[in-house]
């Protein structure tokens, strides 16, 4: 919902509206607080959910669907269709673009049912091309580097750093290990969970679950930052009651 | 009745609004301390500004996450601006195409009302637009910037452009930096990590838990988590001398302290009432 109540940014509509009709609707005329006052709309609007669901937010929610393809199909067509391929191809005579045009157009053949097959080699290309890009990188990034990491703690250099950081940073260190080894633990199922082997995982179990409370925190602080930029956008940018 | 009211979801959405304003009206200042990660970024702009390299501050977030990631992103444009560190600026997420050119353009006019002329698109910062595909975007630039972009959202040569003088891939960028509320940055270090770039992400706080470890790791420099981190950021900004006052994070600060200590309070006033009526029960 928050993205829904963010969405709604003058900023964006008045900059896509100006984009799509420059000669027909003259937009840069218009005073900012126009926009200020349709951008506070939406927002009311949509956190007017929370008291329970109305025409109003119906309203607020279809619009940003439309305005969100819309101000997408744009962005695709100037950033990437005009400048990739209209202008090298129609105006510098480039005619290599032509090729992966050819490739988006087979692409979009899979609606077309009797020639649905084409889509296929676009696909296939494209698919086999991010697999063979992806694995090695995202193996190399993931896993070998991270474990690396959890090998190489720099615990005297991180002491040296002194009080609260250094400390802090060692106690991390060894916490790593520990939290790193015992977590593992808990999801390695080879062995019946009893014993060291079950105290060990134990052990990862409380790890997890600070991890998972960390994480709930950080959501928390997240919501509120959303719902708070859209208080201070109403209380600053439209009523002006703040400065 | 009460009872009634404290159990609709309502009374506290209620509780949290006016949490979340009063901060707003009164003047209390709360310490924003500036934590490890935070100042890491900060470092390494500064780095940058002394090997005379550009940055790249991918602004990887669409309008759901601006509340968090805009005042980050604008704090380190301000903080490249105020540097002269040229920044290219550009996005793998489409809706977040104009809202992270008007972050720059509306950087850029500041400065250039305090001191006409100081900041000049293609020379102090330039913006590329939005990109598909972004892993085959990020092969390319590890080739060649220009030839993975050719010309900028407007269609203007890059070839022509200063701030691309002695700029051919990552190596000869002093920072990369993907400001994003999903997995993109992932993606940033898995394919710029083997160039001499380094790299530092901008995240919302619920995303902030996973990029810690590739810190860690030492495969990113920092980390800016949410609003709280761009908060820390701004500080530092004020403190350097390189804005006069605080940004929208930092004007949230008071709110996120205020707020977080009645959530802390409804979370311990529910556990005592669950304690009491299981107790109860028995």
């Amino acid at each position: 919902m928050n993205s829904v109540i963010a969405a709604v940014s003058h900023t964006t509509f008045k900059e896509v509206l100006q984009r799509m009709f420059p000669k027909v609707w003259p937009l840069k005329e218009l005073s900012d607080q126009w926009w200020f006052v349709l951008a506070a709309i939406g927002t009311v609007a949509i956190v007017s959910y929370i008291y329970r669901e109305n025409v109003m937010f119906r309203i607020a929610e279809h619009v940003l669907i439309g305005v969100a393809f819309g101000y997408s199909f744009t962005v695709m067509y100037f950033n990437v269709g005009q400048n990739n391929f209209v202008n090298p191809v129609f105006k510098e005579g480039d005619l290599w673009p032509i090729v992966p045009a050819v490739l988006g157009l087979m692409a979009v053949l899979r609606i077309v049912p009797k020639l649905s097959w084409v889509s296929r080699y676009p696909m296939a290309m494209l698919i086999g091309l991010s697999m063979g890009m992806a694995l090695p990188r995202s193996l190399q990034s993931t896993v070998f580097a991270q474990v690396y990491g959890t090998t190489r703690i720099d615990f005297t250099g991180s002491i040296s750093q002194g009080w609260p950081w250094g400390v802090l940073a060692v106690v991390g260190g060894a916490v790593l290990i520990v939290g790193t080894l015992s977590a593992l633990m808990y999801f390695y199922f080879s062995m019946e969970h009893r014993g060291f082997v079950g105290g060990t995982a134990k052990v990862g179990i409380i790890f997890l679950m600070i991890g998972f409370g960390a994480s709930f925190g950080y959501t928390v602080q997240a919501r509120i930052s959303l719902f708070a930029a859209r208080v201070l956008f109403i209380l600053r940018d439209w009523l002006g009651i703040i400065t | 009745m009460l009872a009634k009211l404290l159990q609709d979801s309502r009374t506290i959405y209620t509780v949290i609004l006016i949490v979340i304003i009063i901060p707003f009206m009164v003047t209390l200042k709360l310490p924003i301390p500036v934590p490890p990660p935070v100042r890491s970024v900060f470092n390494a702009v500064e780095e940058s500004h002394e090997r005379k390299q550009p940055i790249i501050i991918s602004f990887d977030f669409d309008p759901s996450v601006a509340g968090e990631c805009a005042p980050m992103a604008k704090a380190m444009v301000r903080h490249a601006f105020a540097t002269k560190t040229p920044v290219i600026g550009l996005t793998f997420l489409i809706n977040g195409a104009n809202l992270a050119q008007s972050i720059l353009d509306q950087t850029a006019k500041e400065f250039n009302e305090r001191e006409p002329g100081s900041i000049v698109y293609g020379k102090d910062y330039v913006w590329l637009g939005w990109k598909p595909q972004y892993d085959q975007v990020l092969v390319a630039m590890g080739h060649d910037i220009k030839r993975a972009f050719r010309t900028d959202s407007e269609n203007r040569s890059l070839n022509d452009m200063p701030i691309f003088k002695g700029v051919t891939n990552f190596d000869d960028i002093g920072l990369s930096t993907s400001i994003a509320g999903s997995a993109i940055p992932e993606d940033w270090i898995a394919y710029t990590m083997q160039y001499k770039a380094r790299l530092a992400v901008g995240t919302t706080a619920v995303s902030a838990t996973q990029y810690f470890p590739y810190m860690q790791a030492g495969q990113i420099v920092g980390v800016i988590p949410g609003a709280t981190g761009a908060a820390a950021y701004e500080r530092l900004l004020v403190d350097n001398k390189y804005w006069p006052e605080y940004g929208d994070a930092g004007a949230m600060a008071n709110t996120q302290s205020a707020t977080h200590i009645v959530i802390i309070l409804f979370i311990i006033i529910g556990n005592v009432v669950y304690f009491i009526r299981k107790s109860q029960r028995q």
